[in-house]
């Protein structure tokens, strides 16, 4: 709650700064040269080697082209691209290290600043509303963290001891955002600072991740089991602050086990429990809650947490891969904050390097964000190379495979090592709990006496205060009352002195009576705390004796910690060798099978190849056979008809043999006849007639001996011609035989040719998924560029950017500054100055333009608490952009922007260089250029700046566009 | 693998559960956080049932007494008395004639004991089925049932809340489940926001700056597709379906004579509402009807309160029944609890948690019935004792799914319902 009057008297700072809206006044003073930063070049280096890219990306170095180094490297640390300008000068450089150089100038900038801040805020606070503070206050605080590039550890340790007392209670927000609360706490600070998720093993082990145990989560609620939120009073307000009690143990019970009651203190996961120091019964606090206080203890469980945590190995891993997924959109370990033996780092050694990083650079962020980006595996190119879809060496994967079958059999033995310790460790715990029991009831009484105590000499000190102050008044009063009866008599019947002395009476009286009170008070008090105080002393030595009882057993139990932490660290690391060979196996096979495909895509092809012509042939000589058949068919069907003919022939010959014959026979009987008719009576022309028939005869006999020569030399053709009919035949039979084969062999090659390439086609849309595959593992780990889509902030201001609605702002406020605040000839040569302004102008702009980004994370960005990594896409994000007014009116051509560079062009490529170049960074290839000229093509006077708009807005709700790349 | 816990989730598909999830991801659009069914579940073929779910939410405590389990004639019965309904041998209050003729579709859980009588805390339970937890928020059911029965083609959102005025954003109820999920409220004839096209775009400008995105598009996504570009890209054309949809959330696109049957009352126009977003493929829909909190004067407005819900509820369960929807909706009346039984100084009840009546039917709930009991003076369960997660657990069976699986969230499995609780079998069809 935030008070209404200034509670100055409590928080003289606190109030000074929330009366201070602009965040910028509350930054602390900046100088220039502030640290002196590692050289980036070592670790850039480091990283490099630590790297386990693909080989060759060591010998010919595979390194994106400026256009997309700038565009990628400006989205990442700014949050939206470069300028137009600023581009078109990185392009135009060409010394070697410009890319450093870039890098180096960026980082600095304002935009870099908010970017990075809103990325620590997102991650601290998961966009949980301010219950306390403001915003602006918490991202002046963070601003000014990054721009001054102040240590994580710092920051942790004044997130995780804040008790709103603070200058500005901007350092409770991580407490007070979540109420302070144990159990979300633990969750938490389990998630952010250490990365991770443990809010399932809050009841029991963890059901799914063996790494995580009930006992690590339980422990780690013991730093924040005493802390709450203390509501306090001053005056009419109230205040929360944050409250700390001294600390106890934790008894617990797995839900699922019964009877196996343990006991913890605070330990950080997979640590050994803290050597805290025992407090003396009685005196655990340095001050206690009262309605106008809140609790402090001797000894801080949460300061404790702080020192802890920022010297465990696990908070340098968790930011150094929280930074490496913020610029690569995924962590080295993913999600971050889940973090577990069986979900392990893809590439150990990387994280190793980077982790070591951070904390030689002292904990400072910007030294290892610069070597990250400036790394190969940053630079590396966004499609599939060659060398990384090449397959392995053919012994690596038989080589990870028994190494894993190795690890496989190894591991039952240290799993019921580690059983067996962690048995052990419970049982003594087991026994721990009972004496704790007591101890806290001792503690209670402890606590409530020693509450009794503290009360009585609160009063006791604030009686003998108003004794004193009594005592001091009462002899002047005396004095004066005496002096005013004096003068009373002396002037006789005057009400007012007569009043004015009763009223030193009436005072005096009043003190005496209170006094009087007081002192009987006094007397009840002392009782009251000397009966409190040998309360106390009796539990004290009753405390002490049971301190002593439980001191021994936890000396046991702390002995068989450590055995517990050795099968426990040795099963972690079985786990995580499994888990990363598993990867690495997953990773060859995916490379493998890829690999395979493109062979036997290329083997098929080269089969087709080789069939191919093979298939021809066969298919040429299939035909030439069939005409040969056909052919010889033709042949044979020629005979055949020269035979019918002949035999048709024959047939008619032997007819008119016949027919010869017959006339020869009935001339033959007529001339008889005429013979026996002339000699019966002969007659001259019977003589005639004879001679006549004779001739008849005669002829026939000719004829008869001709027909039957013809036919004997038919019949002799005939022979000839059924064997040369016979023979085409047999031709015929073979060409026929010799087709079915050619055709045969034809059709079976096609058959082949045919299978050939169904296994292409099968084999082809395996490549897709293949690839898939191999891009998704590739891009895991960190071997090509992955696909980050902009985070809601990051979507709003490169908008804007691209638009130049943030430049028009920027150069307005820029101009009022000016006006206002002119600056002199020697600021304006001064570096430290002009970066000073350029932050106040940022800040100018911010103010403006705030409520776009904040509307744009209420569409695009998740729920308040949620992790805010995850990507969704909607239909009202879409309606927004397409219909909500803002995005449409900006892209607009106004101010030189890209709709502007459009309407202003001369030529279409002109007009497609100004909106490619202006949206997306590079140039326009030919289609592009067409798709831009087709669209202009009809554009008149008034349409030309709509369409140019269209194209812009077109453009920029594009993928390659949502999403860095 | 297993080392550390022999008690709870032996099986193996756990992991492999877990480890599926990639896989699935590259065949849809379901991207990062808005992870899938984690068991074998059909979830797909329960999609292509088309369930769809309705939630009233009487807000502020539904009394019992004055509406499923009357108690008239004793000390803690109030004035109203009980009538016949459709099912012979269930009586409601008599505030109810229109819902009693169409009570041989309900099915009401007399047995209600939730044991939270704060207005937050109950809400939270009866819409999550888990108690609130600080370490851990829960999404509410309409988010649940969006994510598991939603069709991804679906221009309409799945999760939509019809409210009196309509409007306003994207509501927070999906916790872990992503935005994506979260509800749109709706209502007062007001399609959902930036759903018509500004004058300064014209029908050739949208129709090019769209070609200009899709050819876009087109061309990127020949160098990289993956779920997110594909999920990206079809939001646009989500978009634009839902623009040629802002008819389906104006209600006098519907028959003059159901407008009159569903009446002029607020909550009459929501339920109409409520069917024709059913109608056009809508998959959850909540109707909230506020002001139950009746301290003082519970009678009066409850009198008030139940007649106005009495008609637009029974005609809007009549009708789905007509219309052969009943079968494949589930429609619940719930509250964050009922009101106590004795009768306070003012003439109210207060907050009661521990014997009340939540109302089923539809889909795979059986019909007519009346499951659980309590006391002569309704002061306590006697019979079929259930509470918000037993609920819960029906909800979810009731439409078909297993009510023990989990969604994989970015490879963490999340229990879809309390894992320590089940449904109510007695009532599942």
């Amino acid at each position: 709650m935030k008070p209404s009057i200034a509670p100055w008297r409590l928080f003289p700072t606190l109030i000074a700064s929330i009366c201070v809206f602009s965040w910028f006044m509350v930054m602390e003073p900046f100088t220039f040269a502030q640290t002196v930063m590692p050289r980036s070049e070592a670790m850039v280096d480091r990283i490099d080697r630590a790297f386990q890219g693909a080989p060759s990306l060591f010998g010919k170095s595979i390194v994106i082209d400026d256009a997309t180094y700038a565009r990628r490297v400006s989205l990442d640390l700014t949050g939206m691209p470069l300028s137009t300008e600023r581009l078109r000068t990185f392009l135009a450089d060409t010394s070697a290290d410009k890319r450093v150089k870039l890098v180096d100038e960026v980082i600095e900038t304002p935009q870099a600043t908010r970017h990075l801040a809103t990325w620590l805020s997102l991650t601290l606070l998961e966009r949980r509303p301010a219950k306390i503070s403001t915003d602006d206050i918490w991202m002046a605080y963070l601003m000014d963290f990054i721009r001054l590039d102040k240590p994580l550890d710092g920051l942790t340790r004044e997130l995780l001891t804040a008790t709103a007392e603070e200058p500005n209670q901007v350092r409770a927000r991580f407490l007070m955002d979540r109420d302070a609360e144990p159990n979300l706490m633990t969750r938490d600070v389990g998630r952010v600072f250490l990365g991770r998720d443990m809010q399932c093993n809050q009841c029991h082990d963890h059901p799914i991740v063996d790494g995580y145990l009930q006992s690590d989560y339980q422990s780690l609620l013991a730093f924040f089991t005493p802390t709450s939120v203390a509501p306090i009073k001053l005056g009419k307000d109230q205040f929360n602050l944050i409250s700390e009690k001294p600390g106890g143990k934790i008894i617990f019970d797995s839900v699922f086990v019964k009877d196996d009651s343990l006991i913890t203190g605070p330990r950080l996961p997979g640590l050994a429990s803290l050597n805290e120091p025992l407090p003396i019964p009685g005196d655990e606090y340095e001050r206690r809650q009262t309605g106008t206080t809140s609790a402090k203890p001797r000894q801080s469980r949460r300061g404790l947490l702080a020192e802890s945590l920022i010297n465990a190995p696990a908070f340098r891993t968790n930011w150094a891969n929280r930074l490496w997924a913020l610029i690569f959109g995924r962590g080295i370990v993913h999600p971050p904050d889940f973090s577990h033996p069986e979900n392990p780092p893809v590439d150990s050694q990387l994280l190793g390097t980077l982790a070591d990083s951070l904390a030689a650079s002292g904990y400072r962020i910007k030294p290892v964000l610069k070597a990250i980006v400036l790394s190969k595996p940053y630079q590396q190119p966004f499609d599939l190379t060659d060398n990384l879809a090449a397959a392995p060496k053919p012994g690596d994967l038989a080589e990870l495979e028994s190494q894993l079958s190795r690890h496989s059999t190894e591991f039952p033995k240290v799993e019921a090592d580690f059983v067996k310790a962690k048995s052990a460790w419970h049982k003594a715990q087991a026994l721990a709990v009972p004496i704790q029991k007591k101890r806290d009831a001792m503690q209670a009484k402890l606590d409530e006496f020693g509450g009794k105590l503290d009360a009585s000499n609160i009063r006791l000190s604030a009686i003998s205060v108003r004794l004193s102050e009594i005592d001091l008044q009462q002899l002047p009063l005396a004095d004066a009352k005496a002096a005013a009866d004096k003068a009373v008599a002396a002037v006789s019947g005057d009400k007012e002195l007569a009043a004015g002395a009763k009223a030193f009476a009436d005072k005096l009286a009043k003190n005496e009576t209170q006094k009087a009170t007081l002192v009987e008070e006094q007397a009840k008090k002392a009782v009251e705390r000397r009966s409190a105080e040998e309360q106390l002393a009796a539990f004290r030595v009753q405390a002490k004796s049971a301190e002593a009882e439980l001191g021994g057993i936890m000396t046991q139990v702390r002995q068989l910690e450590d055995p517990f932490r050795a099968a426990r660290q040795k099963l972690d690391e079985a786990s995580v060798e499994i888990a990363q060979l598993k990867n690495s196996i997953a990773w060859h096979t995916a490379r493998l099978k890829y690999q395979k495909n493109q062979q036997s895509l290329q083997e098929i092809a080269f089969q087709i190849a080789q069939i191919e012509p093979l298939v021809d042939s066969a298919r040429n000589k299939s035909l030439a056979a069939k005409q040969n058949r056909d052919q010889a068919e033709a042949a044979a069907s020629v005979r055949q008809g020269e035979l019918s003919e002949l035999n048709r022939k024959i047939v008619m010959a032997m007819q008119s043999v016949i027919n010869a014959d017959h006339a020869f026979q009935s001339l033959k009987r007529a001339l008889t006849e005429t013979q026996n008719a002339a000699r019966l009576s002969p007659m001259a022309e019977f003589g005639q007639l004879l001679s006549q028939m004779q001739s008849q005869i005669d002829k026939l006999q000719v004829q008869s001996t001709q027909n039957t020569t013809n036919l004997a030399s038919w019949r002799d053709r005939t022979k000839r011609l059924e064997t040369s009919l016979a023979e085409a035949q047999t031709k015929s039979g073979m060409a026929q035989e010799q087709h079915v084969i050619a055709s045969k062999s034809a059709d079976l090659l096609s058959l082949e040719m045919q299978s050939l390439v169904e296994r292409r086609t099968k084999a082809a849309l395996e490549t897709g998924e293949l690839m898939e595959n191999l891009v998704r593992q590739a891009t895991e780990r960190f071997q090509m560029a992955a696909l980050k889509p902009l985070s809601p902030e990051s979507l709003a201001w490169s908008i804007m950017k691209t638009t130049k609605v943030y430049d028009s702002y920027w150069a307005a406020e820029k101009a009022v500054l000016e006006k206002a605040k002119p600056p002199s000839a020697a600021q304006k040569v001064d570096l430290a100055w002009n970066q000073n302004r350029d932050y106040e102008i940022e800040a100018q702009v911010f103010t403006k333009l705030r409520n776009y980004p904040k509307h744009f994370a209420s569409l695009y960005g998740a729920g308040a608490g949620q992790p805010q990594a995850d990507f969704f896409a909607t239909a009202d994000q879409a309606l927004y952009i397409s219909n909500g007014g803002a995005v449409a009116s900006w892209c607009m051509p106004s101010g030189g922007n890209p709709a502007d560079g459009i309407v202003k062009a001369k030529t279409s490529s002109e007009a497609a260089e100004a909106l490619y170049f202006g949206v997306l960074g590079r140039q326009p290839d030919s289609d592009e250029i067409a798709v831009v000229a087709k669209a202009l093509a009809t554009a008149t006077d008034k349409t030309r700046p709509t369409i140019a708009s269209d194209l812009v807005w077109g453009l920029m709700t594009s993928p390659e566009y949502r999403f860095n790349h | 693998m297993k080392r550390n816990c022999d008690y709870a989730c032996h099986s193996p598909e756990h992991k492999i559960a877990r480890r599926q999830f990639m896989g699935t991801m590259a065949a849809g659009s379901i991207v990062g956080g808005l992870g899938v069914f984690t068991g074998p579940g059909a979830a797909g073929a329960l999609k292509s049932q088309q369930k769809r779910v309705v939630v009233f939410n009487m807000y502020g405590g539904l009394s019992q007494l004055e509406s499923w389990d009357p108690k008239p004639g004793t000390d803690t019965g109030g004035p109203f008395r009980s009538i016949e309904t459709s099912v012979p041998g269930i009586r409601i209050s008599e505030l109810m004639p229109e819902t009693a003729k169409v009570m041989h579709h309900l099915c009401l859980v007399r047995g209600v004991n939730t044991s939270e009588d704060d207005h937050g805390k109950g809400g939270y339970m009866m819409l999550t089925g888990r108690r609130q937890s600080p370490a851990a928020e829960y999404p509410q059911i309409g988010s649940v049932m969006a994510k598991a029965l939603a069709d991804e083609q679906n221009s309409l959102p799945g999760h939509i809340l019809i409210t009196p005025g309509g409007g306003g954003g994207r509501g927070n109820e999906a916790a872990y489940l992503g935005p994506r999920f979260s509800s749109l409220a709706v209502g007062g004839g007001k399609p959902p926001q930036n759903t018509e096209r500004p004058g300064s775009i014209s029908e050739a400008d949208e129709s090019l700056r769209q070609d200009i995105r899709r050819e876009a598009a087109k061309k990127f996504l020949n160098r990289r597709r993956t779920a997110m570009t594909d999920a990206y890209t079809h939001s646009y054309e989500l978009a634009l379906r839902l623009m040629t949809q802002r008819d389906s959330f104006d209600i006098a696109k519907e028959p003059q004579r159901d407008q009159d049957r569903y009446g002029k009352s607020d909550l009459g126009r929501q339920c109409l509402l409520g069917r024709r977003l059913l109608e056009k493929g809508a998959t959850f829909v909540q109707i909230t009807h506020s002001n139950y909190d009746t301290h003082n004067e519970n009678f009066n407005f409850h009198l008030e309160q139940v007649g106005e819900f009495d008609r637009p509820y029974a005609t809007f369960i009549a009708d789905l029944a007509e219309r052969g929807m009943l079968e494949s909706t589930l429609v619940v009346v719930l509250s964050e609890f009922g009101r106590t039984p004795g009768i306070n100084l003012y003439y109210g009840r207060d907050h009661w948690s521990r014997a009340w009546t939540v109302a089923m039917a539809g889909c795979g709930v059986i019909k007519g019935a009346a499951y659980g009991k309590t006391g002569p003076k309704g002061t306590e369960v006697t019979d079929g004792q259930v509470d918000h997660a037993n609920l819960f657990h029906t909800y979810l069976s009731a439409v078909g799914l297993q009510s023990n699986e989990s969604f994989d969230i970015d490879g963490r499995d999340m229990p879809m319902a309390d894992p320590a609780s089940k449904p109510i079998k007695a009532i599942l069809a």
